[in-house]
Parts: C-alpha cells; structure tokens; sequence
C-alpha cells in the first residue's frame, strides 16, 4: 500500500543519552487525519520534527509521499504548524504567509491568491495587514494554520493546532481538517487533547517514551479497551436514599454523587432490578445515566496497562 | 531559486530597522566627516610659518620721476639681458641692462596719452617690442639700442588695460585688450592685425588654460563680475560670469598656484582684497581667500618668487601707508594653495613694480620706483606629515617614482612627503587637476573614516541575523520548507553581505555627491574601495555567523566582533608594524608570535590600506592579508554551516 507516511525503526537518542524516539513504526495512508497521541515527552513532536529534518535521527528510514525524507524534496507539497512557533516580528499576518509560502517555493500572483484564500479560511483576512506582534495567542495560531495550508500541501503537520484557541476557533480548526482531509490531503494531527483527536481523526497512534502502544482506527482503540473489561458504571440522579438502603448500596461499592449516586454493575440488565430497590424504597428517580468508555479512558488504560508493574523487572532505556 | 531568495529578502527585512539605521549613521559619519574635514573655501588657509628669507638690498638705479604709468623689465634689445623701461610724465625712457647694472638708454618722448606699457614679443624675433597703450589704442615701438622703431598701431579705441597670448595657436601672440570696448586682436604676422571677437567693456584681462582643455581661455573684469570666455580657435565661446565682488576688481590675474596643471584666476578688489578660483569640472570654485592686511592691491605680479617651481604672487600696493607684500605659495601637494609669509617689500614698492630674472639665478628680481632685488625665500612647510604611516616596500617605490618623476621634470622636492610627491605627480602627469586631485584626497580619507565606522555598524546589526533565524519556534518553520540548509545559511549570509554593500555604495555615493557638489570635482575614484569593503564585512560576519550559530545568543558575537575587529584593526596591525620596522618584540618567541599573528589573522588595517590604494589607482593590493582573510572567511562559512547542519532545532 502506498502510504502518506511511512516510517521503519526510526530513533533519535540525543547526546546526553536521552531516547526520544525509540524505532517508530508507523504507516499513515492517503487522504486521511491521523492523530498522534501521548502524554508529555512522548515524543510526539520529536516525530514530527524528525519527519521534517529539524532534528537528525539516530536510525531508521521514513518517506513522505513515497520520498526520503532527509531528501529536502520531500518537503515539498507538505504543510507544518509547530507547537509554540515564532514568527517574525517585524511581519504581518500576510507577510507571514507570504514569507513561508516563498520558502515553500510559491510565488507571484497565484501565491497571493493562496494567501488571502487561506486567511479567509482561519478567519484572519481581515486582520492580515496587522503586525503579528499585535495578534493574541490564538490569532498567531490561525494564521500559522494558514500558512501551513498554503499550496494544497498533500501532507499537513499540526503540532497542537488549537493550542490558545476559543471553542469557536477549535471549531473553525475542526471544519478547516475536515474539508482538507476531503479534499484528499493528509493531515498529520498531533495533540494531546483527546477530544478533539476524537472529532477530526479516523485513525490515530499512541505514541509513550518513544514508541507506539497502539496505532488504529479511532473507535478501535476504545473498543478494544471496552472489550478488555466487563461491567459498566451507572448515575442514578435521585431523591433522598434511606440510610438502610444507602448501607446496602455502600456494600456493593456505590458512591454517594451530590444529587444521587454511582454504581459498577456487572451488566446493563442489572439496571432494572435496581430501580425496582429504589421504587420500593419510594426513592424519586429522575435520571439514569450509563457511562460509556471514551477515548480518554481507553489512552489512560492503555498507558497504565503500558507502564512496569512494581514487581516487573525495568526494562533498561 | 525563490525560497533562496525569499531567505535573502527576510535578512533585509529583519534588517529593516538595522538597515535604517546603518545608513543613517552612515549619513551622519558623512556629514561630521565633511564638517570636520572639509575646509571653508573661503577661509583663509595659510601656514603660519617663519620664512627664513635672505635680506635684500635696496638699490637706487632709476632716477626720480613723475607721473609714472608705466614699467617693464624685459629684454629689449635680444641680448639676453633685461632691460628697464618706464613710462611717465616725460615719455619712455630705457635703461639698458648688462649683468644686472643698468646704463640709461634712450627716451622717446612722443607717447601721446598712453597709460600704460607691456613688454610683448609682438614679431617672434630678437627683444621684446614696448607696447604703449591708453585713449587712442595701441602703439607699438621696437628698441633697436640706439633709438626707438614705430612698429605699427591696433585695437582702435580707448585701451584700460592689455595682455598677449597666442589664442589661435598660429606661433604669433595675440592682443586681448580691455576698455570700454575690449577686443581680441590677432597677430597675422608682420605687423598685420586684424579686429577678432568683442568682449564687450572689460577693465582688466588675463588669459589662461582655465579649464584645462588645451586652448588659452580669456577672463577679465566689468565693474564688479568676472567674466570667462572660452576659446576655440579664433572663436570664443559666449562668456561666463565666473563670480561676483562686492567692490569694483582692481586687478586680475591667472597663476597656477597649486603646482602644475590647471590655474587659478587671481583678482583683487577694494572690499573682499582677495580671491582665488579654479575652474572645477562642473563649476568655478573659490578655493582660498587672502586675509585683509594690504588693502588697495593695484597689480598682481605672478611669478615663482622662491624657485620651487609654483607661481608665487606679488601684490603691489600704491598706498604710502601699507606696504607691497610677497605672497610665496606653500606647495603642500598641490592642493588648496597655503601661503608662507607675506614678505613685507617695504614701502618704496609701489603698484609699478616689475619682476625680472638674470640669467642663471634661481630667484628674481623686483624693481620697484625705487628698485629692489635679491630675495630669497625658501621652501619651506613640508612635514611628513605622510598619509600611509604604514609604508612598505611598495610604497617607497611608488614614492620613489614620483620623485623620479617630479624630477624629470625639473622640479626638486626632496622634502615632500610620499602623498605630496604622489599628489604632485599624479597633478603633473595630467591625470588629474590639483582641485580634482584635492577632491578625491578629502573623498578619500573620508571614506576611510565611513570604512571603519560602516564596519562597526555592520557588527551590531549583523550579530543579530543568525540568532535572530534560529530563535525557538521560529527556525521549525524555516527548516520544515524544501530548502537545503547550506542554502538558508548562504541565503541569509548573502543577504547581510549584500545589504552591507548597499548601504556603502550609498553612503560613499553621499560621500561622492557632496564633495562633487562643494568642489565641482565628483572624486568618483572613492567607489573602488567598496569591494575590499565588502570583502572585510564577509570575513567579519562569516565569524559573526559562526559564533551566532554555535551559541544562539546576539550579544555574544557583537560583543566579541567589535572587540576583535578593533583589537585586530588596532592592536595587532600596530604591533605588527612596530615589530616590522623596530624588532621592537626581539627575534625571541614574542617576535616571531607577532610576526606569525600577522600571518595567521586577517589584518583589518593592511586591507584598509589596500583598499584606500584601490581608490588612489596605485595598484598596491596587500596580498597577503587578503589570502588570510579569505582563508578565514571560507574556514568560518564551513565552520558555522557545519553547525548549522548537523544541530537539531
């Protein structure tokens, strides 16, 4: 299969001997937003600064639309928006985009189409002639994003793209990836808020200490969690519980919420047998809320079930 | 191609402020610069030296007389001897003169209203013919010894005043005669005149190369402007007023008081005493004015009084309360004429005065009413005060050849310093006038000055690009673009490089604009130092770069630029010269480490130096230093783009 991105092995161990990269494998197909979760220090930037030649690696072989990536050609038609970037200071908005967009070898006319094109997209035209020192944080994000666009890349890299963005402007983002990804183009999405690799991504990796524990489809993930473990937690919103039978809930693990309570049941049929307890016990019910496994529950699962059990040998760097 | 030149724009751009503020400073040095260094042409420069001067006799030859109009000391009679001869109330006498003593000649008295007389060889052969000239024109008497010959009569009309030049170049000199109608009058040769063009009323003539273009130009006086006409042939171009005096002109003439080459025109006037103008290329130029202490000058006699080769001159007073004095021109180069002295003639010398020379004598002789002779004013006030302290071989050999040069010539300037004996050869050999010459000095030496202070300039703006590029978040965005590192570094080294170049070409073309503009001299010669310019900027920065790259920080490598450029340009190029010609450091290991850090490091001022020869056209490249910096400048481009490619940002 001809992937967008691919990588074999690749590692980076800094001088000091630091591992940030330990032999990622990873295949990202055409067309698609593939996240890149982890926690902090994962290595997730490392990555994607690895995958752009801002850092050298240590080993391993990756392409980029099927090129070398330490060849400056596989740079071309890719977008890049860094976590905590720094533009210029004595640009503006337009010229921000102008200047990247030159170094990505666009010009002339049609590169000034691109740019407006672009600034109309992250809500910016209309401050595009302002110094970027005057943006807020969020107004520099945007229009990184928009000089990230510029071109029609084939592949996008975002670095935490909502990173300082209202809901608004994470919405914007959202609908921007969605309609690049269905114009065909790859986007690379690398955040650590869970959520909204969740809305935008179809596929996804978790990336921990350098290395892949999972790589999938988005739903995938939390299915094989969810399938990992039986049970399922329930909110009851309710009236007063009497002491009697609050003591028979304690026994079986409840947990007393400030409108009502939360209980593991073995299975969603058990749901009913304890609503007959309540109605016996002439205790008003108002809602029932069966808690489904996110996203978020499946990554902290996963990295917990990645990490060393205390009588585990450690595994040397 | 464009993301090369997209990174080359972005330096100008993050220079943008830096930029501005380079050329304003460069501006500024110009402008202190020219403050300081360019003269007020119409301050009076002269050397307040004093002239060693041999006393000189006075001696009565003439009897007293009346009504004087006129004297001339030429000779007369072929002999090779001058003689005197003096018009006044009873005619025109001649003494006859045999080593310098004087037998009483001849009188002839029919001399009708003339006021007064010249010595001109009107007919090419034997002695001089006396020209008489006042209200009915011109008449002309061949001294045959014993009596006096009528030769002919010209220039119909009132004559105030007269010279002679060959105008037309045919071999015979020309009458240019002044009065309420002047006219060019041509000799055709035995005794043939014919009425050339009119000049309009003229009180005074003078005639001269003014603009240094082969053909004798005419200047006079009306009232209080000073007029040129240009020749060509027999035909004189419409005139040109050349200046303005305050008061009416009481003399004027040409000498050519800035060594060889092209004169200046001297005028006197009641008001402003004293002017001095050279013809510049585009402009006349007043470039020195005499201080107020003899008013009343009524003759300007141009001569080289002290035997150095430079017209001095000799202004004569008729004032009984202020004496005559002797202006001896100072020759410093040839540039602005200084002037020793005065040498105070006394008061027996009066506006009649004339000047002659015995043959075999170094200086002239001045006979005045009463009669003077014998001075003797050496040259003096010239120091070396050289320009290029830094002498070497080359040097002295260019030096060398000037004064071969000067004294093929036949002029001895064995105390003139290397620039003036450059200055004057340069002056003589015709590539130059001495006021383009002066220009281009002063362009010179200014853009030296603008040289070091541009370099300064270019350290504190440029420490700050390769920092400035790999500050965090911002050198992802650089590097993630389809672009070779070794192009992002040429990119934004070429792009400092070049913006350097820019504002030197400006700032030395401001430089070039305003001297052009003062002098009438665009000392475009001034340009040729750029590229050694650039060349010093490259070397610096490539170390600049280097260190900007290895530790990401500005002041690191303003700090250590300045402090090695100064130190190098300073420190080292002066010790490196004191160990040259002193051994000041000893053949031991401090001797040989000064000599081996000449070598090894790019000296600053040697390239200086050569690029200041650049601009004089010597051809004196130092190439030694320009082999170490250029090792330096490829060995700090490869070092800092190494570190460049192989960090990870």
């Amino acid at each position: 299969m001809d992937y967008a991105i691919e990588t074999q092995g690749l590692t980076k161990v800094y001088r000091n001997g630091t591992r940030a990269l330990g032999g990622v494998d990873l295949q990202v197909p055409r067309g698609v937003c593939f996240g890149l979760l982890g926690p902090n220090g994962a290595g997730k930037s490392t990555l994607i600064k690895a995958l752009l030649g801002i850092i050298r690696v240590s080993a391993g072989t990756a392409t980029i639309n099927g090129i070398d990536f330490k060849s400056p050609q596989a740079r071309e038609g890719v977008g890049y928006l860094p976590e905590g970037h720094a533009f210029p200071p004595y640009l503006t908005g337009r010229g921000v985009c102008r200047y990247y967009g030159q170094l990505s070898g666009l010009r002339g006319p049609a590169l000034e189409r691109e740019i407006a094109e672009k600034l109309e997209w992250v809500g910016m035209a209309d401050r595009a002639d302002e110094k970027v020192t005057k943006f807020s944080k969020g107004m520099k994000q945007r229009v990184g994003l928009a000089q990230a666009l510029l071109g029609s890349p084939r592949v996008v890299f975002l670095d935490e793209p909502t990173d300082g963005l209202d809901p608004i402007g994470r919405a914007q983002v959202r609908d921007v990836i969605r309609n690049i990804t269905s114009a065909g183009t790859t986007v690379f999405f690398n955040s650590h808020l869970l959520s909204e690799v969740e809305q935008v991504c179809s596929e996804l990796a978790i990336l921990n200490e350098g290395e892949v524990l999972h790589r999938g489809k988005t739903g995938q993930l939390v299915e094989e969690m969810g399938s990992e473990e039986t049970g399922v937690l329930v909110e009851f919103t309710t009236g007063s519980v009497p002491d009697e039978l609050w003591t028979t809930l304690a026994e079986r693990d409840a947990t007393r919420l400030s409108d009502g309570f939360s209980l593991a049941l073995n299975d969603r049929e058990e749901i009913p047998d304890l609503v007959d307890e309540l109605r016996a016990a002439s205790v008003p019910i108002y809602a029932i809320r069966p808690q489904e496994k996110t996203l978020e529950d499946a990554f902290i699962q996963l990295l917990r079930s990645a990490e060393p059990t205390p009588d585990a040998p450690e595994v040397p760097a | 191609m464009s993301a090369f030149l997209a990174i080359v724009a972005d330096t100008w751009r993050q220079s943008r402020q830096q930029m501005v503020f380079i050329l304003m400073l460069c501006v500024m040095s110009v402008i202190v610069i020219g403050a300081i260094a360019w003269p007020d042409p119409m301050t009076p420069r002269l050397t307040q030296r004093t002239l060693s001067m041999r006393a000189f006799d006075s001696v009565s030859i003439l009897p007293e007389t009346t009504a004087p109009r006129g004297l001339v000391a030429a000779d007369l009679d072929g002999d090779g001897e001058p003689d005197l001869a003096l018009l006044d109330s009873s005619g025109l006498r001649v003494w006859k003169g045999a080593k310098g003593e004087f037998t009483p000649g001849p009188t002839h008295a029919e001399t009708g209203d003339a006021v007064g007389l010249e010595a001109i060889q009107v007919d090419g052969q034997g002695g001089a013919e006396l020209v008489l000239f006042g209200p009915e024109g011109v008449t002309i008497l061949r001294y045959t010894g014993e009596g006096f010959e009528l030769m002919g009569t010209g220039c119909a009309g009132p004559v105030s005043d007269l010279t002679a030049a060959d105008l037309d170049q045919d071999g015979d000199l020309d009458l240019i005669c002044a009065g309420p109608a002047a006219r060019v009058w041509f000799n055709e040769g035995a005794g043939v005149w014919s009425g050339g063009p009119t000049l309009g009323e003229l009180q005074h003539v003078a005639t001269g190369d003014l603009d240094a273009d082969g053909d004798l130009d005419v200047v006079g006086s009306r009232g209080v402007e000073v007029l040129g006409w240009k020749t060509e042939g027999k035909t004189l171009a419409a005139p040109e007023i050349l200046t303005k005096t305050r008061s009416a002109i009481l003399d004027l003439a040409t000498a050519r008081l800035m060594g060889p080459g092209q004169p200046c025109v001297v005028l006197t006037s009641r008001v402003k005493r004293m002017d001095f103008f050279v013809h510049g290329t585009t402009r006349w130029v007043s470039v020195a004015a005499r201080p107020a202490s003899t008013p009343e000058v009524e003759r300007i006699l141009v001569t080289d009084y002290n035997g150095d080769g430079v017209d001095d001159l000799g202004l004569f007073t008729r004032s009984v309360s202020h004496q005559s004095e002797l202006w001896p021109t100072v020759l410093k180069g040839g540039l602005n004429p200084q002037f020793g002295g005065p040498v105070q003639l006394g008061a027996e010398a009066r506006g009649l005065s004339a000047v002659y020379r015995l043959p075999g004598e170094k200086y002239p002789r001045i006979v005045g009413l009463e009669g003077f002779e014998g001075i003797d004013i050496p040259l003096y006030g010239v120091g070396n005060n050289a320009l290029f302290e830094a002498e070497d071989a080359s040097w002295r050999q260019t030096y060398y050849e000037s004064l071969m040069f000067l004294k093929a010539r036949g002029t001895d300037h064995k105390e003139l310093s290397q620039r003036e004996a450059m200055d004057l050869a340069v002056i003589a050999s015709g590539e130059r006038t001495a006021l383009e010459r002066h220009a281009e000095l002063l362009a010179i030496k200014s853009g030296k000055l603008l040289y070091t202070f541009s370099m300064i300039f270019f350290i504190a703006a440029c420490s700050g690009y390769f920092p400035g590029l790999l500050r965090e978040g911002g050198v992802d965005l650089v590097l993630a673009r389809p672009i070779s590192r070794l192009k992002i570094y040429l990119g934004k080294f070429c792009g400092g490089l070049v913006l350097y170049a820019l504002a030197s070409t400006v700032a030395s073309g401001v430089l070039v604009l305003g001297i052009g503009i003062r002098f009438g001299s665009f000392p475009v010669t001034v340009l040729a130092m750029i590229p050694l310019q650039v060349f010093t900027a490259a070397v610096m920065f490539s170390i600049l770069a280097a260190i900007g790259v290895v530790f990401r920080s500005t002041a690191l490598p303003l700090m250590f630029g300045l402090f090695f450029y100064l130190a190098v340009d300073t420190g080292l190029g002066l010790m490196i010269q004191v160990q040259t010609e002193s051994n000041v450091f000893g053949d031991g290991l401090l001797g040989k480490s000064v000599e081996w850090s000449g070598v090894l490091l790019p000296n600053f001022d040697l390239l200086k130096f050569s690029a200041q020869a650049a601009a004089l056209k010597l051809n004196q490249l130092a190439l030694r230093p320009m082999l170490t910096a250029g090792a330096w400048l490829i060995g700090f481009l490869a070092i800092g783009y190494w570190r460049f490619r192989s960090s990870d940002y």
